[in-house]
């Protein structure tokens, strides 16, 4: 089964990637990240096609005022969702997960989202995005499933 | 030996101020201090490395910028942490793990840093080795993806 891992940077990539090894490698992945990313890909236990993407806003900017980054990266994962065609995303709390979530959902991709360890009492930006569209929505600390019902906890990756 | 880890960015502050320090410890200090600005003048120091993980393991105390990655690996190789709160840092949410992980005994945060010598002293005696709660997500996953 193909499975597409979103990996963000720094601290995002080390859970994700956590949770890809405890998978293990039956299963065949694929990763995308960001074309500024110099780290995560060599972290990658289990080889597969990298993809990557231009990040679709800068930190701490809103998407509305500058919605150009969006729609390069929401046109450029379209192509790799088509050309990957995974039966699932895994995706780790990266902004560049946002919209290859929206448009899996749309196309019959299941997607699961990994909240980031660091998030204890609110979610990220993403989080908050995605809450609502994914299938399976894992937080890490219990705190944060109080106030989101829907949320999975099922224990901690790092 | 004390180990000093900032992340990529680097952490002047906090490097300068362990490098003040170094003369009245009775450890060597080694920093890893990333694109700062300010080079240690008393310890040794390199910028980057493609692992953290030998320095953790001959290090007695690791005091860190409180990133979330260097946290979790410090915590996992079994050593006490201060992790400096760094005030120049946009991501506030850093906060909300260091803040968790304190509450839970796990390592010392030290949002001052005329109090680090303080800090360093308490993790030394006071913490708790780090625990893990126990994980099932991947379980919950391979059997959500095994009903597809």
């Amino acid at each position: 089964m193909k499975v597409l891992v979103v990996l963000g940077d720094g601290g995002h990539t080390a859970d994700t990637l956590r949770l890809v090894e405890l998978l293990g490698p039956k299963y065949e992945y694929s990763y995308l990240m960001s074309d500024s990313d110099q780290i995560s890909e060599g972290k990658i236990k289990f080889p597969g096609p990298v993809y990557r993407a231009p990040i679709p806003h800068k930190k701490q900017q809103s998407v509305l005022s500058a919605p150009w980054p969006l729609f390069l990266c929401t046109v450029r994962e379209l192509a790799i969702l088509l050309r990957a065609r995974p039966r699932a995303i895994l995706n780790g709390a990266a902004g560049i997960g946002v919209p290859i979530s929206i448009l899996g959902r749309l196309l019959g991709v299941k997607v699961i989202y990994l909240e980031n360890a660091s998030r204890v009492y609110t979610l990220s930006r993403s989080g908050r995005i995605l809450y609502h569209i994914v299938h399976l929505f894992f937080v890490q600390w219990e705190s944060l499933k109080e106030k989101h019902p829907k949320a999975i906890y099922a224990g901690r990756l790092i | 030996m004390i180990f000093v880890a900032v992340g990529t960015t680097g952490f002047d502050l906090l490097v300068k101020a362990m490098d003040e320090l170094s003369g009245s410890l009775s450890e060597e200090v080694i920093m890893q201090i990333g694109h700062g600005r300010y080079e240690p003048r008393n310890c040794q120091y390199f910028r980057l490395a493609p692992s953290l993980i030998p320095y953790y393991e001959q290090a007695s105390l690791v005091i860190s910028h409180g990133g979330v990655g260097i946290t979790t690996e410090v915590l996992r190789h079994g050593r006490p942490l201060v992790a400096v709160e760094d005030k120049g840092q946009p991501e506030r949410h850093q906060q909300e793990i260091l803040r968790a992980l304190e509450e839970e005994g796990y390592l010392i945060w030290c949002k001052d840093l005329e109090r680090l010598p303080e800090a360093m002293e308490r993790a030394r005696t006071e913490l708790k080795p780090y625990v893990l709660p126990e994980c099932r997500i991947h379980t919950i996953v391979d059997d959500f993806l095994s009903g597809l």
